[in-house]
């Protein structure tokens, strides 16, 4: 079942970043949401995960729907490993499974403040993945990764997308070909 | 091994220097003694110090002071307990929030001696200093676990919620961590300030053995060496047990 975004309004104060915003996203596959830097994609992708309430329209199909979000900071628990901050919204193996195809085997049981930008991210995204949800939303998820991280990934994304519907934020149309459809907020 | 060795230098080097400026005020005290030459106002650290060696000798001594701290450690305790538990009530709940503020605002702003007063007219005098120093600890530990819950990072709290933490899992890895820092430094700075209104409620309150009691007592026989000496003794017991505590929430945070 699609999702039907219709007539979504939302402002901030005085910033309308939505005025009778329609449209509409697949139950699978890869939706790039492109738009100039501050025209509404995160605030999108944080009324899609429920973060955030619209003031006026709404949205159908999320019902029972499990999302999985990669915010646009990593939001990792310090305290706890990189194993620990992936198996706590699943399951050890899964964990360890997607850790792994992020190229983070050797660093499970590193806690964040010991990783670099990159791994956070990667454990960040490891997080998402192993949540399996039915909705994967992703904020700038290509940041601080090199070529081949971002090659990986988008083999992931693609994989991911025959059984979910992942929606993508960034910034680079390079990182965006992998999308089936795009989707333009022009605020 | 060239690091260990300056760092055991350094170690010394400020070990020393406390010891002098120790010295110096001993030294100090002793003069200030001398010059005012009335034993009455003023007895010397030497004088002090026969004084504690001769009480330390009686077995009475050490009893008095495990009483003084047992009832000490006990209102801390409990003071610990119920401000924690009233920041949780109050940070959760809205309600609960408006209709304990003003009690809070009232506790800190009473003199302890006015609880001290109240308390002996309320409760048994042997009593008066664990409520004493339960209502001195509460609002510290309070006010500072509120902050810990408000300072929970928005950010992980919303990354929570999407990924369907339990409370307890909401509790344990997010809001336990951010409040520790806070607890633990009302924890410090709670522990000296219960000394004081403890040792305070014992002289006002003279519960059977207690060093309050024998405080009150030399003053009233005007016993100043006896005054000096169970003034070391408390601030001696107070100093070891801030840095036991020190030691403890220094391991517990190492833990985490």
């Amino acid at each position: 079942m699609s999702i039907l975004i219709k007539n979504l309004s939302k402002s901030f104060g005085t910033n309308i970043v939505f005025n009778n915003f329609s449209t509409e996203l697949p139950d699978k596959g890869i939706v790039h949401l492109r738009g100039a830097s501050g025209s509404g994609k995160t605030t999108l992708l944080r009324i899609l995960s429920g973060l955030e309430q619209a003031e006026g329209g709404g949205i159908s199909g999320l019902e029972s729907k499990k999302i999985a979000y990669v915010f646009q900071e990593d939001r990792l628990l310090h305290e706890l490993s990189a194993l620990e901050n992936v198996s706590i919204v699943s399951n050890e193996e899964q964990a360890r499974f997607w850790l792994g195809r992020l190229g983070l085997s050797h660093e499970l049981n590193k806690k964040p403040p010991q990783l670099s930008g990159g791994m956070c991210r990667r454990v960040a995204i490891a997080r998402a993945l192993a949540y399996r949800g039915d909705i994967l939303l992703l904020d700038e998820p290509f940041n601080g990764l090199d070529a081949e991280l971002k090659k990986i990934l988008s083999e992931i994304l693609m994989e991911v997308s025959t059984k979910a519907l992942v929606v993508l934020v960034t910034h680079e149309q390079g990182e965006a070909d992998i999308a089936e459809q795009t989707i333009s907020i022009d605020g | 091994m060239i690091t260990s060795t300056s760092q055991s230098n350094s170690r010394a080097v400020k070990a020393l220097r406390k010891t002098a400026v120790i010295l110096v005020w001993l030294l100090l005290w002793q003069i200030i003694a001398t010059a005012v030459n009335k034993e009455i106002l003023i007895v010397s650290p030497v004088v002090t110090a026969k004084r504690l060696v001769e009480l330390a000798t009686q077995g009475e001594f050490w009893l008095l002071s495990l009483m003084t701290l047992i009832r000490i450690i006990k209102g801390y305790l409990i003071g610990i307990v119920v401000g924690t538990a009233a920041a949780v009530l109050t940070a959760n709940i809205k309600i609960a929030d408006e209709f304990l503020k003003p009690l809070l605002s009232v506790i800190r702003a009473t003199p302890v001696a006015s609880f001290i007063i109240l308390a002996l007219v309320w409760i048994r005098r042997d009593n008066v200093p664990l409520f004493a120093t339960s209502l001195i600890v509460i609002p510290i530990i309070w006010a500072n676990v509120t902050q810990g819950i408000y300072s929970a990072d928005r950010d992980l709290l919303e990354m929570a919620k999407v990924f369907g933490f339990s409370k307890r899992k909401k509790l344990f890895k997010i809001y336990v961590p951010s409040v520790m820092p806070f607890f633990f430094a009302g924890c410090s700075t709670a522990i000296g300030l219960a000394w004081k209104s403890g040792v305070a409620a014992e002289v006002l309150s003279l519960p059977s053995l207690s060093i309050g009691k024998e405080l009150y007592y030399s003053k009233i026989y005007i016993e100043t060496a006896d005054l000096f000496a169970w003034t070391v003794v408390v601030i001696t017991l107070s100093m070891i047990l801030e840095k036991l505590l020190k030691k403890v929430l220094s391991g517990i945070g190492g833990r985490q």
